[in-house]
Parts: C-alpha cells; sequence; structure tokens
C-alpha cells in the first residue's frame, strides 16, 4: 500500500476514481496504474493483462474501449501529459472508430495539429477519408467517452444513475482543472 | 514484475527499467512493426503516419517532447 502523501497514493486515488465509474456504469474491466521506473512522479493509466495492453469490453456491446493516460504527480495532484481513448469493433486497433487524443505539449517542434482532437473514421461522399484529420476539440473527461457510448453506441449502463453518476464525475474533473 | 492491488481492486505494476524497456519494445513493435529507437528516429523526422491509431498513441507512450522528454 502506499503511503499517503506521495505520487503513488495520488496516482492511486486517480485510478481507483477510474475504476470506480467504469465499473459502475459500462465495463467490469479495470484499468491498471504502471509505475514508470524511471520517474518517480509518472504513471501510466491502461489496462494491462499479462503485461500486455488491451482494450476494455463493453457491457452489452461488441465494441471495445481502449484507453491510456499518463499522469504526472505534482504537489499531488495528477496532470494529465496524454491520453489517447479509442473506441474499436473488436481487440485490434485497426478496427478503430473513433478516437480522442491529447498531449499537453507538441510532441515535436513543428507538430501542426491541436493538442487536443478527435479522429473520425469514415470517408467523404467523395470517398476521400475523414480519418487522417485532427477535429480540434477541448480535453475531453473519461467519463463524457463513457457518456457518450451509453447515449449512442447502445452500450448497457449497469444501472439507471449513470446520468447522476457521470455528471458528479465530470464536476470534479472539471474543478480540478480550474484549480490546477 | 511486480503486480499488486489497492484496497479498492486497481492492479498496481512495478517493472524494473529493464522490464520496462522491454514491454515498450514489445508495445510499439507490436503496434508499428519498429524497434523504439526506430519508432522515434522515425516520427521525429515526420516519416510517420500522422493518422495511424498507433502513431499518436505511441508517442504517448513513449512520452516523445511531454515534460522534458526529448522532442
Amino acid at each position: 500500500m502506499a503511503r499517503t502523501g506521495t505520487p503513488r497514493s495520488a496516482a492511486q486515488a486517480f485510478v481507483d476514481h477510474l475504476n470506480a465509474v467504469l465499473n459502475a456504469t459500462v465495463s467490469d474491466a479495470r484499468l491498471s496504474l504502471l509505475a514508470l521506473p524511471d520517474d518517480e512522479r509518472a504513471f501510466e493509466v491502461t489496462r494491462l493483462i499479462d503485461g500486455r495492453r488491451a482494450p476494455l469490453e463493453l457491457l452489452g456491446s461488441p465494441f471495445q474501449l481502449f484507453v491510456r493516460h499518463t499522469i504526472v504527480v505534482h504537489d499531488g495532484h495528477c496532470q494529465t501529459e496524454s491520453y489517447a481513448y479509442r473506441l474499436q469493433g473488436d481487440l485490434t486497433s485497426a478496427s478503430w472508430i473513433l478516437r480522442w487524443e491529447y498531449f499537453r505539449d507538441p510532441p515535436r517542434p513543428d507538430y501542426p495539429y491541436p493538442l487536443a482532437h478527435v479522429h473520425v473514421n469514415g470517408a467523404f461522399t467523395n470517398g476521400k477519408p475523414i480519418a487522417p484529420l485532427h477535429i480540434p476539440a477541448s480535453r475531453v473527461p473519461l467519463e463524457s467517452v463513457i457518456w457518450h457510448l451509453i447515449a449512442e453506441w447502445d452500450v448497457a449502463p449497469r444501472n439507471d444513475a449513470w446520468r447522476a453518476l457521470l455528471s458528479e464525475s465530470v464536476d470534479g474533473f472539471h474543478q480540478r482543472r480550474t484549480a490546477h | 514484475m511486480v503486480v499488486s492491488e489497492t484496497s479498492s481492486g486497481t492492479p498496481v505494476v512495478e517493472m524494473t527499467a529493464k522490464e520496462y524497456a522491454a514491454y515498450l519494445e514489445r508495445e510499439v513493435r507490436h503496434a508499428a512493426g519498429l524497434s523504439v529507437q526506430g519508432f522515434r528516429r522515425a516520427y521525429l523526422a515526420g516519416k510517420l503516419d500522422e493518422a495511424d491509431p498507433a502513431v499518436s498513441e505511441l508517442v504517448g507512450l513513449l512520452r516523445i517532447g511531454q515534460n522534458g522528454h526529448a522532442a
């Protein structure tokens, strides 16, 4: 068990919260916390099975949700360094349908895209693919992705309390962002 | 690799530096067919397709350009 007040304890509390939200709404799977060995403040949050990354199964749905956050703990608070949420048709990344991505800093000096963006795997009526477009977005909390999956992708919520639960959790996300 | 759980049941994974390097190598080879070094070099040279679902996710995984990590 991590000592309170350490980067590990803050990161564990963050992932415990995400898992509580996920398990109360759309998935029985759990995200893992991977402590990065070269930086005691940095952690990867994703689902790990036998040391390999895997998407989350969704209740009542053939779709899968891949989640990766990289977080860095500053003064006891978890700061998201980057995230990738990917709605997939099956276990493979090639089956992706939607992607939400964010980098805190440009990954290279000439990076021309918005740091928070969405990709849509589709095509215009002329056949030109939409997938390459980095469509600008705000930073999206995982709760908003879960809400979208329930409302528009027929993922079965565990119970009727999902709206209140997700709203409350998103409010916390915005308060944390305002404060830090 | 050591796996424990928080009191709420969240798996907590600890890897040595060597295990973590091997993990990154496995993930990058699986997703992009490149070594970590090869991926980093190709990405920074602008030779990878930014629309590929693997590319930007691996950039985040490798922390390229983030929090003082070399871009």
